[in-house]
Parts: C-alpha cells; structure tokens; sequence
C-alpha cells in the first residue's frame, strides 16, 4: 500500500552556544492510511521532535540537518514556507499535550475552529459556521450551541482537547499527529479521548501518528510502532510483531514496566520491573549504542558502534547487536 | 444583567471613594495651621472683624465638626466646591474653566504613549537586538531618568531657539485672534511639545511593557497551535499574539491616570498651559486652600472615573475575566 | 542509623545573594548604573568640602557661561550665583531626601502589604481600601498640598512623598505574599507550629525580597524625581539648594543662560538613571531566566 507518509533518515540537530546537539538521529518510518503509528520513548528520546520536524514547526535553533519527509509524493523538508502553510493545519494537522494552554484564551472556540476553515477553504460564514458545529457535534460535545461561543476557560481539560481534535480533523486531513494528547488528562477522559480517536479515524480514515511513552496505550490504539531511545530508532513494527516479541532490550524494559492489575489472591502478580539508571544526556553520547550503559546484555561491540536496523520477521526491524543471532 | 449589576456596583464604590476624598479635603481644610475662616479669607490683608463673623457663619464655623462636614458634603454633592476669594469665583467655575485644557493635554499625551508603545513595542519584539529594540530600551532609560520637567525644557530650548518650528507656550496665539478651524489647528500646533513631553515617559514604558509581553506571549502553547494551523505569521503575530500582550498594558495605562495628572501639573507650568496645573500652582503660591483643595479633589474623581472605565475595558477584553469579581 | 534529630528551626530562606552579585558583576549597565551611583554619593559627600562655595553666594557677574571664567567653572546663574556650588550642594539634598522618602515608602509599604497579605480577611480588605483610597490621590498633588499646609522643610518634603507613594510598594508586598504564603514551605513551617510572627519575618519575608530590593531600588528613583518636582514648583525648603531649584528658579532665564537649567537637569538624569541601571540588574540578577534585551 501507498504510504500517506514517509520520514527517510530524519536528522535534527539543535545549535547551542556551545556547539551541536542531535536530538533525532537517522529516524525512519512510513505510516499508512487509515491507520495508527506509535512513536514511543521516554521523555526527552526525540519523539516531539520528529513530530515537530515533520510539520516544519521546530523551535528556534533546531534545524533539519539531513533526511527527507514525504507527504503523498510532496517532499516536505524543502516546501517554501508559504506552501507548508497550505499544508499545516489541512493536510497534515497536529494536536498537543496540554490542552489548557493550546488554546487561545481571548476567543471562543468556535472561533477558533472557524478560522482554521477560513485559512484553507473558500466557504463563506454562513457554510463556516454550520461546519463548525457539525464539527463540534463529532467530537462528542453535546450542547452545540452554546459550547462554539464558549471561551476555553469555561471548559474543562478534556472538552478543550475535544476541541483541539475537531480544530485539527476541521480540513479532513490525511494525517493527525496527536503528541501525547492524554498525557495532561485523567484516565477516564484519557479513554474517552481514545476512543473519539478510533470513531473519526474509521470515519474519515485519517492516518495517525501518536506520540506516547505509554504502551498501555499503544496496545490499544496503535497498529505500528517505532521506539526511540535518546534520539535513535531502537526497534520498528507492527504493534502485534513488538509487543508479543520485543527484539530490543529497551522494548522488553518498556513493555515490563507496565504494571499489571490483577485480582485472586492466588494468581501471582507480575512484579514491576524498572530499567535501571537514566537517560544519558545527549551530548554524551558516543559512537556506540546509546542505550548500553542500561542494558543488561551489553557486550564490547555494543559499546564500540551503533548497530545497524535489522530484520527480525517481516514488518519488523530491530536496532540491536544482541538480536543480530536467530 | 450580571454585567450591569457588576458596574452599578462599581459605580457604588466609586461615589463612596468620591465621598471619602471630600471628607479627607473637609478634614484638610480645618487641618490647616491657623483659623479656617482665616484660611478661607486667604490673602485678603486684614480680614475684618465683620467678614470673618461672615464666613464663620456662612460656613457654620461655629459649629460642631461633623455637623460641618455633613454641610460641606451636602454643599459639594450640589456641585458647591466653595468659593475663590484668590479669584474671586466659585472653585467649581474656576475648575471647570481650566479642565478642557487638561483634559486635552492628557488624552493626546495618553493616545499617544499607548498607541505609540505598542508600535513601538511590536516592532521590538520582532526582532530582539535589534535596532527597533536597543531604541526601546535606550528610550524607556531616557524616559524614566529625565525628569518630565526638564525634558519639557530641553524641548523649549530645541523648539525656542535651534529649531522654531512648534509654539513653545500657551495654548493658542492670542494675538492671531483665530477662529473656526484655524483656531483649532492652533491649538494643535500648540498642543505637539507638552503632550509629548507628557507623553514621552510613558511612551517609554508601554514600550518596553509591549516588548517584554509580546516576547512572552510568542512563547505560549496557543500561538504554536496558530501556526500549527497554518496561519500566517503576521496574522500569529498581531491577532493571536498582540490581543493577548495588550492585556497588562491596559492594566498598567489604567493604573497611571494619577501620576499622569501629576506629570500633567508640571508639564502645564512648563508650557504655561492654561490647565488645572497651572490653577493648582498658582494657588498653591497664593495659599488659596479652597482652590487647592478643589482641584485635589476633581483630580481624584478623574482619578476614580479612569479606573472605572480602564475595568469596564479589560473586562470587555478579556474573557476570562469579564463577570468575575 | 542514628535516629533523626528534631529541630525547633522550621526551613529558613536561601540568600539568593551569592549568585545574584555574580550576574550583577558581569552586565556592564548594571556596573555602570553603579559607578554612577558611587560618584554621585562621593561628589555629594565630598564635593562641597573639597569645594567649599555657598551656593547662595553671589560670586561673579550674572549669567555668565560655563567655561568663560575660572572663578565658576561651570557658569553663573541669573543672580551671579556658583553654579558648580550649587550642583554639589544640591546632590547632598537630592540624596538624603531621595533616600530618606524612598525608606519610608518602602517601610510603610512593607507593613502594610505584608499584613494585609499574610493574615488575609478584615485586616486585608480595610488596609487594601485604605490603599486604594491613597492611590486615587494624584501624589504631586495631595504632596503639593501637604507640603504647603506645613511649613516646607527638608523633612516634610520627604515624609509628604512618602506618605504619598507607599501604595505601590503595599500592593507588590501582598501579592507576594499571597503568592509566597501558599508554598510548600511555609505550609510545611505552619505545619510544625512555628509563631506567626517568624513565619512573616523569617520565612516570607526572605522569600520576597528579591522583587522587593528591586521595587525599593527603583522606589529611590521615583522619589528624587519627585523630589525635584516639588522643588522645580519652589515648594521645598527655599534655603537649602537643590537641583530641582536651580531649575525652577532658572526657568524663566531658560532662553538666555540655557545651563542654568540644562546642566542641574543633567545631574538628575544621571542620578536616577544610575538608580534605575542598578534597579534592572538586581532584576536580572534576581531572575536569570526572565531576561530580555
């Protein structure tokens, strides 16, 4: 199948006073239509980045150094700014993690829906006004009317996320990236947001890229997965082919850290495991695989040089010398 | 309704602050060294006998504090500030006939340090270190360190002698005898150096104020939402951006309303604007305490007015806070 | 293990002064409003001894330029007075009013907002309306009004400004209190049943310094330019020479003798805009993160 996107060996590199950090290192992925692709890593791992990458919103000092995004054929990386305007926001719309500072606090959100009609579509107010409320209706808030004149102070965390959503399917896009949308959230609205999610991807079969350090949420709402560790692509895959068999050690820590409620006294409980020591700081770093000092299997190769993507089943790569045998 | 029952409420407050400036002037009056009906009479040279029993019973003297006040209060709530004998007319005729050129002054000066900051401010925060910028704070340095006085000088001088090109005094040429529109095309001419020199030090501190807010604001998680919505950047910037930068320069602008009157007194004695400036100075020199006291108090309740309206203003700006208490 | 001690002491404040005077050191406007200052105060305390001539004195002919004769380096005034003499003087009166305004501003201000910040309720809604109240007053003005009502000295000047301009010091005071009050440790200090009195003055207060050495700082500015002003409209003490009163009294020579007003003016200038130079570095020192140029 025609991939809607594809990052090829993406390279951002953040320019300080005291020389180069390279917060993504060599990422690549594509991500089908209709279908849900997980970027996951600790706090810090590049994932944000990538995503900001992709929609050519970086902050002051980071800069695309090298590797090439594609939408549907359109390489994004060398856009005039001017088209890339065209493109944010209508084919490829972004939502973030705090939902109680995203939103602009001196107009109504329905005003703010408008205007990201008004920025992409010829509709005239009248046309406007009735999308945005059928847009407001889809995302599950009820009270119509009265929400689109409703300034974000006067709604709760998960109504304005509700919002931030409709604002960003507003112009049908054909990818949503959603950064840790949840994250600021309780865990019911957390669910409910979920599965707004999974109702407008099957009906507007938008592609999703979901950024989470979550794999509770990744098993449920991804069909692929990328995990990233200190900027590096550590294992790539179908969520079924990672999850059931993780190939990299930092996967199989992940996946181990989730707690496992279970109730039965006789059943024995899953004890939480913790990967041991933290993230190094990224200009530490050397030629070898940044996870290393953590990993429990490490060897000398490991330390000596970044190992390359495998293939350990089809639809599954693995960055790791230690999967290197089977 | 919410809204009207908040501004009635402000209104209410208001005249109870309005009450208590006349009760601290009452108090100030009788305060004042020497025997009020002395005090009223000023310098007349030689009260007699006859006038002085005439004021004390005119203005019940004789009796007790509160009963006084009460009279007083009464008096001025019938718009009756008592009397000028420095001028020899009411306070209130006097004051009324000088606000119109303070009340010019001010506004202009107002209008343009706020306009004027922001501009300035925006275009600061554009570019940081630049030279839009290092003016800004270079200006809000020199503003604030001149004193207004001063400044109003140095410009008598620039504009008296270098370059004569605006009217270094009053508020229209006299002698010209101009009317109509010429007349006040006069006094606009008139008006350039004194709302500037009012104008200049809070035209250095909007600035600054605009710069540091805008520069904030950029930084916020809704205007990276804007752009992630593909809007242009000059529309990031002045309609997601500014709406939001402009709050705290409002609050601020309303907050000086008394220091721009006491800016105002100097400015007005320095350009010989015929204002309530130039009124308070001159009874202040001549111990006319009425006059004085009059004017403190029109002051305060253009002091209390500003605030009134710089609430009802933020409250239609501001969203968040449009009913609240 | 050894068992934890207890400690009577609840958490006291960090001086944030060792890493605040490194910032300081290094912005060279702050150095510069500095050495400004120290100039001043050694002109001001120096000056008139090293150059001992009565400002009052009528030395030369009237009006005579800065440079045209050595008796007055810097010129006569419009009465044939030193004009040089008068700068040094009036530095002395600038400061100590200046200073001496801007103490008593800050003190007051000080009790009022921490009082009303800490104990909340009654006490803060009557000090707050007694605040609000002083801030409708235009301060020139109700200043104007008090200095004439008693006889214009030196120190009436200066308490009549700061009985006019404690409001915005009461205000800052509050708000960082109400801010302050709320945090972990000074709930963690209510916690352990420490007196009220050491929680305001030991524990918040520290706290709040920062903002309040810098609104004090800048409150030394405010008062030497009002202190000018009033003395400019001839209501300070007419036998002591200040700036303010070269200006006024040189006004109306202003066209003819211009340094009998530009050179007092530029004295101010400096003076305040050393102040305010200091004021912005102990901000940037006191906030590293919030920096802008």
């Amino acid at each position: 199948m025609m991939s809607v996107l594809k990052v090829d060996h993406l390279c951002v590199d953040y320019r300080s006073r005291t020389g180069h950090i390279r917060l993504v290192d060599d990422i690549s992925f594509d991500i089908q239509p209709n279908k849900t692709l997980a970027i996951v890593g600790e706090s810090g791992c590049g994932k944000s980045m990538t995503a900001l990458a992709m929609m050519r919103l970086l902050p002051d000092g980071a800069t695309i150094t090298k590797g090439v995004i594609t939408l549907q054929g359109t390489s994004l990386t060398d856009l005039p700014e001017a088209q890339m305007r065209d493109i944010r926001g209508a084919s490829m719309s972004m939502i973030f993690q705090e939902p109680m500072t995203s939103l602009n606090p001196v107009f109504s959100v329905g005003e703010q829906i408008a205007e990201a009609l008004r920025l992409h579509t010829d509709l005239d107010k009248k046309h406007i006004q009735d999308k945005v409320q059928t847009l407001i209706g889809s995302v599950g808030i009820s009270d119509v009317g009265q929400r689109s004149s409703a300034y974000p102070h006067e709604l709760s965390g998960g109504m304005r996320q509700r919002i931030m959503i409709a604002m960003a399917l507003a112009c049908s896009p054909k990818v949503l990236i959603a950064d840790e949308p949840t994250t600021a959230l309780d865990v019911t609205v957390q669910a409910q947001i979920f599965s707004l999610l999974r109702d407008l991807q099957a009906r507007t079969s938008t592609a999703i890229v979901l950024i989470t350090h979550d794999m509770g949420v990744v098993a449920e709402m991804a069909d692929d997965i990328i995990v990233m560790y200190a900027g590096r692509l550590a294992e790539r895959g179908s969520v079924e082919a990672v999850l059931s068999r993780p190939a990299h050690p930092y996967t199989r820590g992940l996946i181990d850290c989730v707690p496992h409620l279970q109730l039965g006294s006789n059943i024995s409980h899953k004890p939480v495991t913790e990967i041991p020591g933290v993230v190094p700081a990224l200009q530490t770093i050397g030629a070898g695989c940044p996870f290393a000092s953590r990993c429990g299997l490490s060897e000398e190769r490991c330390e000596a040089a970044m190992p390359e993507l495998s293939e350990v089943r089809p639809s599954h790569q693995v960055a790791c010398w230690n999967s290197q045998e089977a | 309704m919410s809204l009207i029952w908040l501004i009635g409420k402000r209104l209410l407050y208001a005249v109870a602050l309005i009450t208590a400036v006349l009760v601290l002037n009452f108090s100030l009056l009788h305060l004042a060294p020497g025997d009020p009906a002395d005090v009223i009479a000023g310098e007349m040279g030689g009260a007699t006998a006859e006038l002085l029993a005439e004021i004390r019973a005119l203005y019940g003297l004789d009796k007790p504090f509160l009963v006084q006040l009460g009279m007083y209060l009464q008096r001025a709530y019938q718009g009756d500030l008592g009397m000028s004998f420095y001028y020899n007319l009411p306070v209130v005729d006097l004051i009324l006939q000088r606000l119109p050129a303070t009340i010019l002054l001010v506004f202009t000066a107002l209008i343009f340090a706020t306009v004027g900051g922001t501009v300035l401010g925006v275009l600061a925060a554009r570019k940081p270190g630049g030279f839009t910028s290092s003016m800004v704070t270079l200006l809000s340095l020199v503003g604030y360190a001149a004193p207004i006085f001063w400044t109003g000088l140095m410009l008598i001088i620039l504009f008296g002698v270098v370059i004569p090109f605006f009217p270094i005094s009053g508020l229209y040429n006299v002698a010209k005898m101009a009317t109509g529109l010429s007349w006040v095309v006069d006094i606009a001419h008139h008006l350039v150096l004194p709302s500037f020199t009012l104008g200049v030090v809070y035209l250095a501190l909007y600035s600054r104020l605009t710069r540091a807010s805008m520069l904030e604001v950029m930084q916020t998680d809704y205007v990276r939402t804007a752009r992630a919505k593909g809007a242009h950047e000059r529309t990031v910037y002045l309609r997601h951006a500014l709406r939001n930068a402009i709050l705290p320069v409002v609050t601020m602008a309303g907050l000086q309303f008394g220091s721009l009157i006491s800016g105002a007194v100097l400015v007005e004695t320095v350009f010989n604007w015929p204002g309530l400036g130039t009124l308070v100075f001159e009874s202040v020199i001549a111990r006319d305490y009425p006059t004085v006291l009059g004017v403190l108090f029109f002051s305060a309740t253009l002091v209390i007015a500003a605030n009134l309206v710089t609430d009802l203003v933020y409250r239609m700006i501001d969203p968040r806070i449009r009913l609240r208490d | 293990m050894a068992a934890v001690e207890s400690t009577t002491r609840s958490p006291r404040a960090r001086r944030p002064g060792a890493d605040a005077w490194e910032i300081f050191r290094n912005s060279p406007t702050a150095m510069l409003g500095l050495v400004l200052i120290l100039l001043i105060s050694v002109l001001a305390i120096i000056g008139p001894l090293a150059y001992p001539v009565d400002p009052f004195e009528i030395i030369w002919a009237p009006m005579s330029a800065p440079g045209t004769t050595e008796r007055a380096l810097l010129g006569t005034d419009y009465l044939g007075r030193d004009i040089l003499a008068g700068l040094l003087v009036g530095a002395k009166a600038t400061l100590i009013v200046g200073l001496t305004a801007a103490a008593l501003t800050v003190i007051i201000g000080l009790v009022i907002g921490a009082l009303a910040g800490f104990y909340l309720g009654m006490i803060d809604e009557i000090l707050m309306r007694v605040t609000e109240f002083f801030q409708v007053l235009p301060p020139l003005l109700f200043a104007m009004v008090l200095v004439t009502m008693l006889s214009p000295s030196l120190w009436v000047v200066a308490v009549s400004i700061g009985v006019v301009s404690w409001p915005s010091t009461a205000r800052l005071t509050r708000s960082e209190f109400l801010r302050i009050r709320n945090l972990e440790y000074v709930t963690a200090s209510r916690a352990s049943g420490v007196r009220q009195g050491y929680i305001i003055w030991q524990v918040i207060l520290p706290n709040a310094l920062p903002p309040l050495i810098v609104s004090a700082t800048l409150t030394i500015g405010t008062a030497i330019l009002f202190e000018a002003g009033l003395s400019f409209l001839g209501l300070s003490d007419p036998n002591v020479m200040s700036w303010g009163l070269m200006i006024g009294s040189g006004r109306e020579y202003l066209l003819d003798a211009w340094w009998i007003v530009t050179l007092p003016g530029v004295m101010i200038f400096l003076t305040v805009l050393g102040v305010s130079l200091v004021g912005d570095g102990l901000n940037d020192a006191f906030n590293p993160k919030l920096r802008r140029r």
